[in-house]
């Protein structure tokens, strides 16, 4: 609905000049259309179904995919099943506000599975030669592995609480922090909003959450118009297993956001690991309303601050080593050129603090990308071209060319093919070793029904080494 | 690259930005046009209603902004006292001028009217009037909050019921944009909406992320991406792995799954120090990826003394062991007496 933006905008913009008294009503159709809708509006206004399967009041929504893949190189192969499911529901309390307890229940539920249907190879079997389509899934000692990614029940409205949740869930706070507890969020008081949250951290691919805790708080407070600031404390205990060593860290986060008017827009956050800074960043970004153009500025400065922390805050540490601290500058400009064009590039820069921290995995890069894409050039078709380079200072390169055409073939089907070039220059002995990848695509989705879709995917992929031919076959059920 | 190039694209890279921030200056924090003083909140403090400035809002679309004339009420000249210095503005301005609407957004459908006769208080959208000056841009009411009030009271919550073109089977223009599957992660709205579950799950389900970010894999995600190419690239850069990756999905992997180019045939020399071009061994350990090195168990032991005089010092003798060494991990740990 928007109520606002007419309103606010209008009071907040009165002019310095005087405008004609009939200025207001140059708008429109709109006031029009407005005053004559009063009469009607016992009338809920156009028809709405809402989405989901209707179980007395119980409404459920969701979508699942189930999916058969099969890739093969000249001597291997390998077939799989794999499926996902999404499941929301909603519960909606009766009465009026302020007279009910709360204003709905809710649940949501995300998981996986991934059933390896022939020659399992998993984990302690002996390996004497390379299996080209190993993968996570043959880490495991069974073929058949699920993962559960979200399981919660929520209370809408609970009282003076926004939110009450309960359960597997995903929270934000720079890093996205997967855990198995609960979170509760009051409403605004003032200007301000309390939250606090807590559980044991959750690692899809680590069986024991043994010793592992997570907790925090947070607030939120609207000061001025157009600015938001919040802080957050959490605590975050990782402890590891096979002889890794464990963390126990304090991190504080300070955010902000400050809209300043409809077009641009300025976010800024900090964040400190115990006592030392890890990250503070800042965002401009812009859309033009009569150009079209979205341009985003981010200046980022990255302190290296603990050779180990937390597998949720630093990510592959343990395999990577920790970040030398650096500075990053990255400018994104993306420019629709008519009803058809649009054109699209970036820059990102990375810069070590110290360059003698020039290693495998910390480097400083330029990455330069383009895209230009094409809309009913022809009816039902999108085009898009986009090329990549990334562009170390000390080691690999990474540059890559794709062309892709879209199109829409009547009312149930929809193709898209294309195809990508990348050339890895691998710095790993001598400099000179260069991969090329090649990948020639085929995806075609039918509407078979309204929710229903079937999903079929032809992959020709041929590298330095060999080439791989992959079907994926599958139906996707929205409701 | 040659060092000119790379010196040429810093310039343009730089001249870029600083373009940027010249326009992005201009516009934050060059002269606004616009309701210089003007506060709701030391009008709303008066106890004066809303109607009482915007007449129209109980019978139009608009709410109608006031003429300089209803602001005379209350600011035109006074006998008692010398006018202020924004009471002096307001009354050289010509009484049936009214203060300038601001641009409608285009896509709104929506009457104050309406909203007025179903006694909708002004705050249900504009928040509490009483704290806010106005100065400025004010962000529109969120269309959460919209949808929430409708189906509480019963009214559709549908997309068409306050929008002339957004549905949710239609992409918004910021996602028609050139590589935005590629870019909403950088998107700093998407992160703050993602942050406070706002704008994304308006139109996508709770489960729309995990379907892409977890169970699908984006196109350069190739089988060669899987054996080398993924290693490349997070060694340029890792933060995008984290959109999807969980740090324990490396590690339980590189545990058990060797890489292509260990099974070459010149993979493994006993002089490679092959764990060490990937593997920062003072900060991780071998057991990163090898879960057990049973050949270590056989480890030569070390030689009986007498050892060379005043040192114990492996290296004194063994100037370079013939195998990965990080110089941290004691040689006796693996060579025992």
């Amino acid at each position: 609905m928007k109520i606002g933006f007419a309103l606010l905008l209008a009071t907040a913009a009165a002019a310095d000049e005087p405008e004609p008294p009939d200025d207001t009503s140059s708008a429109p159709d709109m006031s029009t259309e407005g005053a004559d809708r009063i009469g009607e509006e016992a009338e809920p206004g156009p028809s709405f179904e809402p989405p989901g399967l209707h179980l007395g009041s119980l409404v459920l929504s969701g979508d699942l995919s189930q999916k058969y893949r099969f890739r093969t190189t000249s001597r291997e192969s390998d077939q799989d099943l794999y499926g996902y499911l999404n499941l929301d529901g909603r519960l909606p309390h009766e009465g009026a506000k302020g007279a009910r307890p709360y204003s709905s229940l809710n649940f949501n539920f995300q998981g996986s599975y991934n059933l390896d249907i022939d020659s399992f190879r998993g984990s302690g079997d002996p390996q004497g030669s390379f299996i080209p389509f190993s993968d996570i899934t043959n880490t495991y000692q069974e073929r058949l592995q699920g993962y559960i990614y979200s399981a919660y029940v929520e209370l809408e409205e609970l009282r003076s609480f926004e939110l009450a949740r309960a359960g597997r869930q995903q929270i934000y706070r720079e890093y996205g922090i997967l855990f198995d507890g609960g979170r509760v969020r009051t409403e605004r008081w003032n200007t301000l909003a309390l939250e606090v949250y807590g559980g044991l951290p959750a690692h899809l691919h680590e069986s024991s959450p043994r010793g592992d805790a997570f907790g925090g708080a947070g607030v939120d407070s609207a000061l001025l118009p157009g600015l938001v600031i919040g802080a957050d404390y959490f605590y975050i205990r990782d402890e590891r297993d096979r002889g890794l060593p464990d963390s126990d860290e304090h991190v504080y986060l300070g955010r902000g956001t400050y809209r300043a008017n409809e077009e641009w827009r300025i976010d800024a956050s900090a964040s400190w690991v115990d006592t030392r800074d890890r990250l503070q960043q800042v965002i401009a970004s812009y859309n033009s309303i009569d150009w079209g153009l979205a341009g985003t500025l981010r200046a980022a400065r990255q302190n290296g601050v603990a050779d180990f922390q937390s597998s949720e805050i630093s990510p592959y540490v343990f395999i990577e080593g920790s970040y030398a601290p650096y500075y990053q500058f990255t400018l994104d400009l993306r420019q629709p050129i008519g009803d058809t064009f649009g054109a699209g590039g970036g820059v990102d820069v990375r810069q070590l603090e110290d360059e003698s921290d020039d290693r495998l995995y910390n480097h400083s890069f330029r990455n330069f990308y383009l895209q230009a894409d094409a809309a009913e050039l022809w009816p039902g078709s999108r085009l898009t071209v986009r090329g990549d380079l990334w562009d170390t200072v000390g080691g690999d390169d990474i540059h890559s060319v794709g062309f892709e055409v879209d199109q829409k073939v009547g009312e149930l089907l929809r193709a898209r093919a294309g195809t990508s070039f990348a050339l890895y220059r691998i710095d790993l002995f001598t400099g000179k070793e260069r991969e090329r990848d090649r990948l020639y695509y085929l995806r075609l989705r039918w509407n078979v029904a309204r929710g229903f879709e079937v999903d079929t995917d032809y992959h020709y992929e041929r590298d330095s080494v060999t080439e791989y031919h992959t079907l994926i076959v599958g139906i996707r059920k929205w409701f | 690259m040659v060092l000119k190039v790379k010196t040429g694209l810093v310039l343009a890279v730089a001249a870029a930005v600083g373009f940027f921030l010249l326009l992005a200056g201009c516009e934050l924090f060059g002269p606004r046009s616009g309701s210089r003083g003007f506060s709701h909140a030391s009008h709303t403090a008066k106890g004066i209603s809303c109607g009482a400035c915007h007449q129209q809002h109980d019978t139009a679309a608009e709410a109608g902004m006031p003429s300089y004339r209803t602001c005379l009420a209350c600011h035109g000249p006074a006998a008692d006292r010398e006018p202020y210095e924004f009471e002096k503005e307001i009354q050289a301005h010509p009484g049936e001028a009214s203060f300038a609407a601001a641009p409608r957004y285009d896509d709104l459908r929506f009457s104050h009217a309406v909203h007025s006769a179903k006694a909708v208080p002004c705050e249900s959208c504009h928040g509490e009037l009483d704290r806010k000056s106005l100065i400025g841009y004010q962000p529109p009411a969120h269309a959460a909050r919209c949808e929430s009030c409708h189906r509480e009271n019963n009214v559709s919550a549908d997309c068409s019921t306050c929008h002339l073109e957004t549905r949710r089977e239609l992409p918004p223009p910021s996602h028609q944009m050139a590589a935005w599957d590629r870019n909403h992660g950088r998107d700093p709205a998407h992160a703050w909406d993602v942050m406070h579950e706002r704008n994304c799950s308006l139109c996508h389900s709770r489960g729309f992320c995990d379907d892409c970010h977890r169970v699908e894999k984006p196109l350069n995600h190739t089988e060669f991406f899987a054996q080398r190419g993924h290693g490349i690239a997070a060694g340029i850069q890792r933060e995008p792995c984290q959109a999807c990756h969980q740090e324990n999905f490396c590690i339980r992997c590189h545990r058990e799954e060797q890489p292509r180019s260990h099974f070459s045939a010149a993979w493994g020399g006993t002089t490679s120090n092959h764990c060490l071009s990937c593997h920062e061994l003072a900060q991780s350990s071998c057991s990163v990826c090898h879960k057990s090195t049973p050949s270590h168990f056989q480890a030569t032991p070390i030689p009986p003394p007498p050892h060379p005089a005043g040192t114990a010092n492996c290296y004194t003798c063994h100037l370079r062991p013939p195998h990965a060494d990080n110089r941290v991990t004691p040689c006796v740990s693996c060579h025992r007496g």
